[in-house]
């Protein structure tokens, strides 16, 4: 059969037709085979225990149902809710009742395999051997429940049918068939935490059939078993005590149980722990997992069908390691997570959690290894470290396969400084003909904002009476849909643009939804990276204002009296077109803004009485400054907006205008806004105040490293060092890539070019072991190593005047140069070469990083600079996060204007075997784009020539 | 003119600067919508007090100047209802509507009114409280139209309390009716004030009438209030409790006649 096999393809193909093979054999074999096992057995099995209480339900020996001073080890364990389950057997003689039940079991097996199957069949990918596999996983576990008579075939097929519904968002089937084994064991309700990153419709919906289910089951005990209703809430507290009796009663540590709490006690038995501290770790252990899993729930979301079945079965492992005891017959679930964790992608690491489940507890059962390693297997809990490792398998590919949910953005903006994204300098649109106007309208589709299609159409109205009155030669309207349910074809934006005349239709762009753009402000930025106007023209949708607000704007914008007008809510003369139940909301909530506005003008010098009307209109050059310095990408953008505007000198103006508020906003929405006001407005004032929103002072003096690393990094410093950004370069004469673009970086008037001394790109190694070498080596080794940097620094020097490069200033690759003895042994040649300046990259930011060797090595080479008489200038090491904020490395830039600042630009990723594989992979394109962005600033000529004023200005008809 | 299909009543007091508008306002509305359908008819209240003189006078000058509007002018008793059975009693058209003087209504809602009523809809009520219904209201009046508006729905609470009817709004200023309607509430009117609207809202539901309900679009213009706290709530509640008192005692309910023994 293998001969003919050439590749592993080839041979996984047979291997999976075994597996489906082997598994519909077992399942035809295991009927008839297990069948007559059942019926002629003799020995205590579970299902006496059910045969027993029916026999006791049916007689109505109502004390004898939970009574655990009679039952001993085996008593019933399960609710009153369960009855009607079990109540039936009665009428059976056992062996006959046993039978039934086995043949129930097995069937109950196939309906759960079957509907295991069809979600699997959702995902499209080796349905059949993957639902075989997990079979096959199983089997020993479903034979055991088999012969004990468990409950497990029951509970397999209601947890496989409430994973049918989780997937197909079935919400009422989903209530009931996750209430059955939760009535039966309690464990699997906590499955129900998925309800917490669930819609709430689909939460309430799961609640009420749950409801439904748990009331049916008890209405068919109460008139079916004739019981008083007194009698059967007195036998729910008996059940209680009995289970709690049972669990104090039974010795948890029994080898075969494999859950937290028997190693724990297993553990114990080995008097490493006390059995007190076992029980408490176990508890603490179990309310903190499933704690940590109800938040794993809440802040992430699936985002696949196959994240949404591993977020279900991640519910199964805390069923399974937080119970008491979990049997063999218990890890039957444990067929859902193998199954999707076999469907799809995978890697090294979840086939060996798969590899070594399989081989711990499928195969390693008595029969098959015998007791020798059997019972030390079980004993040392390996099973229960196989099902760890499912887990974390489990876990891992959630995550990959999972984003964040709406809700942990939520609570991630309260305290997060959000950065100007990435690109965000290069993104912005510039091919096209310029624009005379731009309107940018910001669409929330969120399930907290949710636009309306009147609220959309009133605001395009607005636009077409506005272009009607202006004419301008060309305009263009940017929709910027935004929030967890964005999409350009939402039928709201849809419905309205075809309702616009052809012509303007045209002039509309609507903007790709990003995962990440959730507000208001980071739509707008996205919105504005869109247009290419002089002036651009903001519209809140969800309190539009009338044309004639605009019309007024623009003239003041374009007879240069402003640079940002906004409409004023507050204003004496603004008008409310208002659904009137709404007034009474309007009005407490404009009470509570007016208070947040003194407050907010009290501690900022914030001059506008409204500053969230967000009808804005604003010139391209403020707008420009705004977004590239914009911190905040929610609620508090407008404060970003108007500090900006003020440090900038920008005019604003705020004008009345007639709003339109269609819809109040929710109440939850209203105390996030509350909660972000109160943890944000200290964060903006303590940036304020330690200049993060001072515009740029200086021209930034930055010096970069690496020239010749790659041909993006090549490509991106020659950007910046054309946008006058980067003043300095320092060139790897040894580099592979020295000569891409080298003519280029030569024809920029003023760049000064200097060698970027080499000893640990070429030949590769590590400067700790130079620094080492240097360090700790003998007399002769340190000799050696002078030679070594002596013929380096000549040759390096060499090849860049070979490329007629006269480098003026030197530095090192991984700041070599300060290795102890290395400038002792160049010194004289740096001389020699007529370099006068040398980095000493001693930065106060580095003390507190893993770079602060760097400062201890500048300390120690001040001497050597002072016998060559070098000259070095301020220097300031920006850090990986102070990089992404472009708002801090100008107040450090303002702070130190004659600091010499490195970075390590890239335009792109290129990094690799033929190029690079430092550390520094990630953040050069992202040091590339801040610096663009401050080239941006730059190129605004920072203090704008209009005073620093505010008004407020009457309204005049244009 | 023939038999007009609508009678616009406006009952005028203090009206003087504002009736001239409002009246070519409707005008302009109704020559538009209904065209030779209607009459206005401008209703000076107290039109004997020579306060009032200013409001009849204006008004007879626009009667003289547009044929279409009429002056009926009121004497006594005083009151918005009083005058509104004046203008009835003038009037010839099969529908009746009324709003006060300052139209603080959109008139766009006697469009959707004429329609019910052709529909054989006896009583439209105009509805602040609806969902659909908007104020126009300025920024610095909020405050002041919050207060009006719990106190109209404080108002509107215990006033369904009291009569057991369901519309939130018994107060609009804004009504439509069929003249059936009309000759009935005016017959068995009590309240010579503004409670007329209760008794009308009675009227029409004790003789079993199609009554419905209209959104409408409210126009706040400043937070002068005629309304005087003390007086008026001693006023309302005295004749709330009349109204109740005829309401209890099958004033507003439909009179079968007697047959002879």
């Amino acid at each position: 059969m293998l001969a003919g096999i050439t590749n592993t393809r080839d041979l996984v193909r047979p291997i999976k037709k075994i597996t489906c093979i082997l598994s519909i054999v077992a399942t035809l074999v295991v009927l008839p085979l297990y069948g007559y096992k059942v019926f002629t057995k003799k020995t205590y099995s579970d299902f006496d225990v059910y045969h027993r209480t029916s026999y006791r339900i049916n007689h109505q020996q109502w004390d004898l149902v939970y009574n655990f001073k009679i039952d001993k080890a085996s008593p019933f364990r399960y609710s009153p809710l369960s009855w009607p389950f079990f109540v039936e057997f009665d009428d059976y003689p056992l062996p006959v009742a046993r039978t039934i039940w086995f043949v129930m079991n097995y069937l109950f097996y196939a309906i759960g395999f079957f509907f295991l199957f069809r979600s699997l069949a959702r995902l499209k990918i080796d349905t059949f051997f993957v639902t075989a596999f997990s079979f096959i996983f199983v089997l020993r576990f479903c034979l055991d429940s088999f012969m004990i008579g468990q409950i497990s075939g029951l509970m397999f097929m209601c947890i496989a049918i409430t994973l049918d519904a989780w997937l197909t968002k079935n919400p009422k089937i989903f209530g009931i068939a996750l209430t059955i084994p939760t009535i039966l064991k309690v464990g699997p309700g906590v499955i129900a935490g998925l309800l917490l990153g669930s819609r709430s419709s689909f939460a309430k919906v799961t609640i009420r059939y749950a409801a439904y289910t748990i009331a049916g089951l008890a209405t068919l005990s109460l008139f079916f078993y004739e019981i008083s209703f007194l009698k059967y809430c007195e036998l729910f507290v008996s059940w209680f005590q009995t289970v709690v009796a049972d669990a104090n009663y039974f010795d948890a540590s029994h080898y075969g149980s494999q859950s937290l709490k028997s190693t724990l006690l297993r553990i114990a038995k080995q008097q490493w722990i006390t059995f007190d501290f076992a029980v408490l770790l176990w508890k603490t252990l179990s309310a903190s997992f499933v704690c940590i899993l109800a938040a794993f729930w809440l802040i992430r979301r699936p985002i696949t069908l196959r994240a949404r079945g591993l977020f279900f079965c991640l519910g199964i492992f805390a069923y399974l390691i937080c119970m008491p005891e979990t049997f063999k017959y218990a890890l039957t679930l444990l067929a859902f997570p193998i199954a999707f964790l076999m469907s799809g992608q995978r890697a090294r690491f979840e086939n060996i959690a798969v590899a070594f489940g399989f081989l711990t507890m499928s195969i390693a059962g008595y029969d098959v290894i015998g007791p020798a390693l059997f019972f030390p297997l079980q004993k040392a809990s390996i099973p229960f470290l196989a099902i760890i490792l499912l887990l974390a398998a489990t876990l891992r590919l959630t995550l990959r396969e999972s984003a964040p949910s709406s809700f942990w953005l939520n609570i991630r903006d309260l305290w997060s400084i959000p950065r100007t994204p990435y690109g965000f300098g290069l993104n912005r649109k510039k091919s096209e003909t310029k624009k005379d106007f731009s309107f940018v309208i910001p669409v929330p589709l969120s399930s907290t904002t949710q636009t309306t299609p009147y609220l959309l159409q009133y605001s395009l109205k607005q636009v077409l009476t506005i272009i009607q009155r202006l004419t301008p030669q060309s305009y263009e309207i940017i929709l910027v849909p935004y929030g967890n349910h964005a999409s350009g074809k939402h039928p709201i934006i849809q419905k309205s643009i075809v309702k616009l005349p052809l012509e303007v239709q045209e002039q509309v762009y609507i903007t790709p939804t990003l995962i990440t753009q959730l507000r208001r402000g980071a739509a707008l930025q996205q919105g504005y990276q869109q247009t290419y106007s002089n002036l651009i023209c903001v519209f809140n949708i969800e309190q539009p204002c009338s044309s004639a607000f605009y019309l007024n704007a623009i003239e003041k914008v374009l007879s240069r009296q402003a640079d940002i007008v906004r409409a004023d809510r507050r204003h004496p003369e603004s008008e409310w077109v208002i659904s009137i139940p709404l007034i009474h909301k309007l009005n407490r909530r404009f009470n509570l803004s007016i208070q947040f506005n003194r407050l907010v003008r009290l501690l900022l010098p914030i001059p506008t009485h409204d500053l969230h009307s967000f009808n804005i209109v604003m010139t391209c050059r403020f707008a420009s400054i705004l977004f590239v310095r914009q911190m905040t990408t929610a609620l508090l953008f407008d404060v970003d907006m108007s500090l900006i505007a003020q440090t900038h000198g920008f005019k604003e103006i705020d004008l009345p205008a007639l709003f339109v508020l269609e819809k109040e906003k929710r109440l939850a929405r209203l105390n996030l806004e509350i909660l972000r006001f109160v943890v944000r407005i200290p964060v903006i004032l303590w940036r304020y105040h330690a200049g993060y929103f001072a515009p740029l002072k200086h021209k930034p003096q930055f010096t970069a490293d690496d020239w010749g690393l790659s041909p993006a990094v090549n490509r991106g410093i020659l950007s910046l060092a054309q946008a006058g950004v980067v003043k300095r370069v320092s060139i790897l004469a040894k580099s592979k890539f020295l000569s891409v673009e080298l003519e280029e970086l030569k024809k920029i008037p003023n760049i000064k070019l200097g060698l970027h001394f080499d000893l640990t790109y070429s030949p590769s190694q590590s400067p700790f072991k130079i620094i080492f070498e240097s360090v700790f080596s003998g007399k002769t080794k340190k000799e050696a190593l002078r030679t070594l940097f002596r013929h380096e620094f000549l040759t390096q020097l060499q090849i860049l005047r070979q490329h007629h490069i006269n480098p003026i200033y030197m530095d090192g690759h991984h700041h070599i140069h300060l290795v102890p003895g290395t400038l002792n042994s160049i010194g004289d040649l740096i001389q020699d070469a007529q370099i006068t300046r040398v980095r000493l990259p001693y930065s106060h930011s580095l003390w507190f990083s893993k770079k602060f060797l760097i400062n201890i090595l500048s300390i120690f080479a001040l001497k050597h600079f002072k016998k060559f008489n070098f000259q070095y200038s301020a220097f300031y090491y920006p850090l990986k996060r102070e990089m992404k904020d472009i708002n801090f490395l100008i107040s450090q830039i303002n702070a130190n204007p004659k600091s010499e600042i490195i970075c390590h630009p890239a335009l792109y990723d290129d990094s690799g075997p033929e190029t690079y594989t430092d550390s520094y992979t990630d953040q050069r394109v992202s040091e590339l784009h801040t610096l663009q962005n401050l080239a941006i600033l730059n190129e605004q000529k920072i203090l704008p020539t209009i005073s620093k004023n505010h008004e407020h200005a009457s309204p005049h008809s244009i | 003119m023939n038999e007009p299909l609508i009678s616009f009543l406006i009952p005028a007091k203090d009206a003087e600067n504002i009736i001239h508008h409002s009246a070519t306002q409707v005008l302009q509305f109704f020559r538009k919508n209904f065209p030779e359908q209607f009459e206005i008819i401008i209703i000076p209240n107290s039109a004997s007090d020579p306060r009032q003189k200013n409001t009849l006078e204006v008004s007879q000058q626009l009667a003289l100047q547009y044929p279409e509007i009429r002056v009926c002018p009121h004497h006594f008793p005083l009151g918005k209802g009083a005058a509104l059975k004046t203008g009835f009693l003038n009037s010839r058209g099969r529908w009746i509507f009324f709003t006060d003087a300052d139209l603080p209504f959109d008139l766009s809602y006697f469009k959707d009114a004429a329609a019910l009523l052709s529909n054989n809809t006896d009583l439209i009520i105009g509805n602040r409280r609806l969902d659909q219904s908007w104020a126009k209201v300025s920024a610095n009046i909020i405050p002041f139209a919050s207060k009006r508006h719990i106190a109209g729905i404080s108002f509107n609470y215990f006033t369904r309390l009291l009569f057991g009817i369901s519309t939130k709004d018994t107060q609009a200023g804004i009504k439509a009716m069929s003249r059936r309607l009309a000759q009935k509430a005016f017959e068995k009117q009590k309240c010579p004030g503004f409670f007329f609207d209760l008794e009308l809202i009675l009227t029409a539901r004790g003789h079993q009438y199609d009554i419905k309900e209209l959104p409408v679009t409210f126009n706040l213009k400043n937070s002068i209030t005629t309304v005087k706290l003390f007086r008026d709530t001693l006023l309302a509640f005295f004749w709330l409790t009349k109204i109740l008192y005829f309401h209890a005692s099958g004033n507003y309910q439909h009179q079968r006649s007697r047959t002879p023994n």
